[in-house]
C-alpha cells in the first residue's frame, strides 16, 4: 500500500553506484563506492558532502559523463522504471535530456562560447520533440522570462560571454527547463554565484519542485540545504554515511563525519574562519 | 562603422610594407651581376660598344643615381607597368596575370582538399581516441607531413600517368587535370592539420560545454560535430589562411612537375632566364597576395568567432563585463 505509492513518487533510483578511476596499474581510486538513494517527485533530495566526496562523479555517472581513468564498474540507475546505464547509446540519447537534465556548477564554461544562447536553448527542445522553430523559439523565451531575465529577446540573440555567471546560470535553468524533465540534476548550481543571484535561482529551483519536479542537488553549503532540502544524503569519502529527511540530519545528525560537518558550519553561529 | 575604418586602417598599413618590398624587388636585380643594357642590347641582336652601350643606358635611364632609377621604376609600377619581359617582349604584368588565376584555382582547390581530409580524419581519431584507427592514422599523418611534395607529385605522375595511363603525363593548366597537382599539394598540410585539429578537438572535448551537450541527449559524436568541431577549428583559421597566402607565392614543385602553368612555375624559368623584370613582378604580386589573404583573415574572424571584435585598428579579444 505505502510501498506502492513511494515507488511511484520515486522517479530516480541509484542503486549501489560504483565509480572507480584506475589512475595507475596500482591505484584505484573509488571515487563513488557503493551509492544508493532515491530522487522523488516535487521534492529537493540533497547530497551533501565536502569536496572530493565523489558528489559530482556520481551525477557524472547517472548521465555516463564519466571519461577514462574513470569508469562505472557496477550499480543500476533506474529512472522511471529502467536501467538507464543499460540502455544503448541511441537510446540514452533519447532519455538524457528529455527525461533527465543537469546542471553545471560553472555556468561560463557550460555554455558554448561560440553558438548564441538561442541556438543553444532551441538545440535542448529539438533534439527531443519536433515541432516548429518558431513554436521552440517561443518557449524559449517564456522560459528566460521565468527565471526572471527580463530582457529575454536581447539575451536570446547573445552569446554567452556577453553575459554574467548569474545571467548564464539561469539561462541554463532555463534551458533545462524547456526540456520538461522528470528530473533535474543540480551540480552545486549556486557556488560560482554571489549571494544575491543565488537567492534567485534556489528561489527558481524551489518554484520547480513545487510544480512537481523531482531536484537532485549536489551542495558542499550546508545553509543551502537547511533552506532547500527535503530529503538529505551525506557522503564522505565515495560512500554515503547519512541519510533521512533535513530535520533529522540537522537536528539529531548520528554519524561522527555529520557531527564534523554540522559543528564545523554552526560553531557559534558562525563559519569557522569569520573573525567578525 | 567600426568594421569600415579597421579596413581602411589595415589598408593603409600595407602601404610601407609594400615600399619596403619594392625596394628589396628592385636592389635584389641590381645586385645580380650582368649589365642590363648590354643584355637588352644582345637580345635585340645588337652589336656591343662603347657607343650602343651608353645609348641604350640612356634609352633605359641606366645612367641615372640608382635612387632616381628605383623612383622611375617606382612610378612606372604604381601604375601596374613593370616593363616588358626580355623573353617574350610582352608586358611583365599580363605575363604574370595570365598565369596568376592558374595558381589561384590550384591553391584554392588544394586548402579545400586539405580541410576535406583533414577534418574527418582528425574527428574519427578523436572519436576513437587510443585505438588502433588512432595510431595507425597518427602512423600515416607522421608520414603525409614529412613527405616532400616533389617526390609524391613524382611517385603520383608516374603511377597515374605512365602505368595505368589514365591522366596525361603532360597535361594542359585547366581544370579537369587539376586534381592530381591540387592532390599532391595538399596532402602535408592536409597532415598537420589533421594533428593540429586532433589535439584541438582533444582538448574542447574535455570542456563543461561538451558534457553539458552531452547530457542534452546529443551524444558524444553529436556533441563533437556540432559543438567542438567549430570550437576545434578556430584557432586554425590564421594556419590555413596564411599556408594559402604562400600557395598563392607559387607552388614550385608541384607546377614544374605537373607542368602546371602558374606563377611559381613562371618565375622558376624567369630566375633561370635572369628576366629581371618578371622576378620584380613576380616579387610585387606575390607579397600582394599574401597580405591581401591576410587582411582578408582578419576581416573574415570577426564574423565567425564572435568574441573578436574589429576595433582601432587591430584585432582584439573583447570581453564584456
Amino acid at each position: 500500500m505505502g510501498n506502492e505509492t513511494l515507488r511511484k513518487d520515486t522517479v530516480l533510483s541509484v542503486r549501489n553506484l560504483k565509480t572507480y578511476f584506475y589512475v595507475d596499474k596500482h591505484t584505484i581510486v573509488k571515487a563513488v563506492d557503493d551509492v544508493s538513494f532515491d530522487v522523488k517527485r516535487g521534492k529537493i533530495t540533497a547530497i551533501v558532502g565536502q569536496s572530493g566526496s565523489g558528489k559530482s562523479v556520481t551525477s557524472r555517472s547517472i548521465f555516463n559523463l564519466v571519461d577514462a581513468p574513470g569508469k562505472i564498474v557496477g550499480g543500476e540507475v533506474i529512472l522511471n522504471g529502467r536501467d538507464v546505464l543499460k540502455l544503448s547509446g541511441f537510446q540514452q540519447k533519447k532519455v538524457y535530456g528529455k527525461e533527465i537534465s543537469l546542471i553545471f556548477q560553472e555556468p561560463m564554461s557550460a555554455l558554448n562560447p561560440v553558438l548564441k544562447v538561442k541556438k543553444q536553448m532551441m538545440e535542448s527542445i529539438l533534439l527531443h520533440r519536433k515541432i516548429p522553430r518558431k513554436e521552440a523559439l517561443e518557449q524559449c523565451r517564456q522560459a528566460l522570462l521565468r527565471v526572471n531575465l527580463k530582457n529575454a529577446d536581447t539575451i536570446l540573440n547573445q552569446y554567452p560571454f556577453e553575459l554574467s555567471g548569474g545571467m548564464c546560470q539561469r539561462v541554463m535553468i532555463a534551458m533545462s527547463m524547456v526540456a520538461h524533465p522528470d528530473v533535474l540534476v543540480a551540480d552545486e548550481p549556486t557556488t560560482a554565484l554571489d549571494l544575491t543571484i543565488q537567492a534567485v535561482v534556489l528561489e527558481e529551483l524551489k518554484k520547480l519542485r513545487d510544480n512537481g519536479m523531482a531536484i537532485m542537488l549536489i551542495t558542499h553549503d550546508l545553509g543551502v540545504v537547511a533552506q532547500m532540502a527535503d530529503d538529505v544524503y551525506v557522503m564522505h569519502e565515495g560512500k554515503i554515511v547519512e541519510s533521512g529527511d533535513v530535520f533529522q540530519i540537522f537536528d539529531h545528525p548520528q554519524h561522527m563525519y555529520t557531527k564534523t560537518l554540522l559543528s564545523a558550519v554552526t560553531e557559534g553561529g558562525k563559519r569557522i574562519g569569520e573573525s567578525d | 562603422m567600426d568594421k569600415v575604418r579597421f579596413i581602411i586602417k589595415r589598408i593603409l598599413q600595407i602601404i610601407p610594407m609594400l615600399l619596403i618590398i619594392s625596394i628589396l624587388a628592385f636592389i635584389l636585380s641590381n645586385l645580380s651581376n650582368g649589365d642590363a643594357a648590354e643584355i637588352a642590347i644582345r637580345k635585340e641582336g645588337g652589336i656591343v660598344t662603347e657607343q650602343t652601350l651608353a645609348a641604350k643606358r640612356e634609352e633605359l635611364g641606366l645612367n641615372k643615381p640608382l635612387v632616381a632609377q628605383y623612383f622611375d621604376w617606382l612610378g612606372r609600377a604604381v601604375r601596374f607597368d613593370f616593363g616588358d619581359s626580355f623573353i617574350s617582349k610582352k608586358p611583365v604584368i599580363e605575363e604574370v596575370m595570365s598565369r596568376f588565376p592558374n595558381t589561384l584555382y590550384l591553391a584554392l582547390i588544394a586548402t579545400a582538399m586539405a580541410l576535406a581530409i583533414a577534418i574527418p580524419i582528425a574527428l574519427l581519431s578523436v572519436k576513437w581516441k587510443g585505438s588502433a584507427l588512432d595510431h595507425g592514422l597518427r602512423v600515416l599523418t607522421t608520414g603525409a607531413a614529412t613527405m616532400p611534395d616533389f617526390w609524391l607529385g613524382l611517385m603520383l605522375l608516374y603511377g597515374f600517368g605512365v602505368s595505368l595511363g589514365v591522366v596525361p603525363v603532360i597535361a594542359g593548366s585547366n581544370l579537369a587535370n587539376i586534381f592530381l597537382p591540387a592532390f599532391t599539394l595538399s596532402i602535408s598540410y592536409a597532415a598537420i592539420y589533421t594533428r593540429m585539429l586532433r589535439s584541438n578537438l582533444i582538448e574542447v572535448m574535455q570542456t563543461h560545454y561538451i558534457k553539458a551537450a552531452r547530457a542534452k541527449g546529443l551524444g558524444e559524436w553529436g556533441a563533437m560535430v556540432k559543438h567542438g568541431l567549430k570550437n576545434a577549428v578556430l584557432p586554425c583559421v590564421t594556419l590555413v589562411a596564411t599556408n594559402f597566402g604562400s600557395m598563392l607565392g607559387g607552388a614550385y614543385a608541384v607546377e614544374m612537375i605537373f607542368s602546371w602553368n602558374g606563377i611559381g612555375k613562371y618565375a622558376i624559368e624567369s630566375v633561370k632566364a635572369k628576366d629581371f623584370p618578371v622576378i620584380q613582378c613576380y616579387l610585387i604580386a606575390v607579397a600582394l597576395a599574401y597580405i591581401g589573404v591576410n587582411l582578408l583573415v582578419d576581416i573574415l574572424y570577426a564574423y565567425i568567432d564572435p568574441k573578436i571584435k574589429l576595433e582601432g585598428g587591430k584585432r582584439r579579444l573583447w570581453f564584456k563585463r
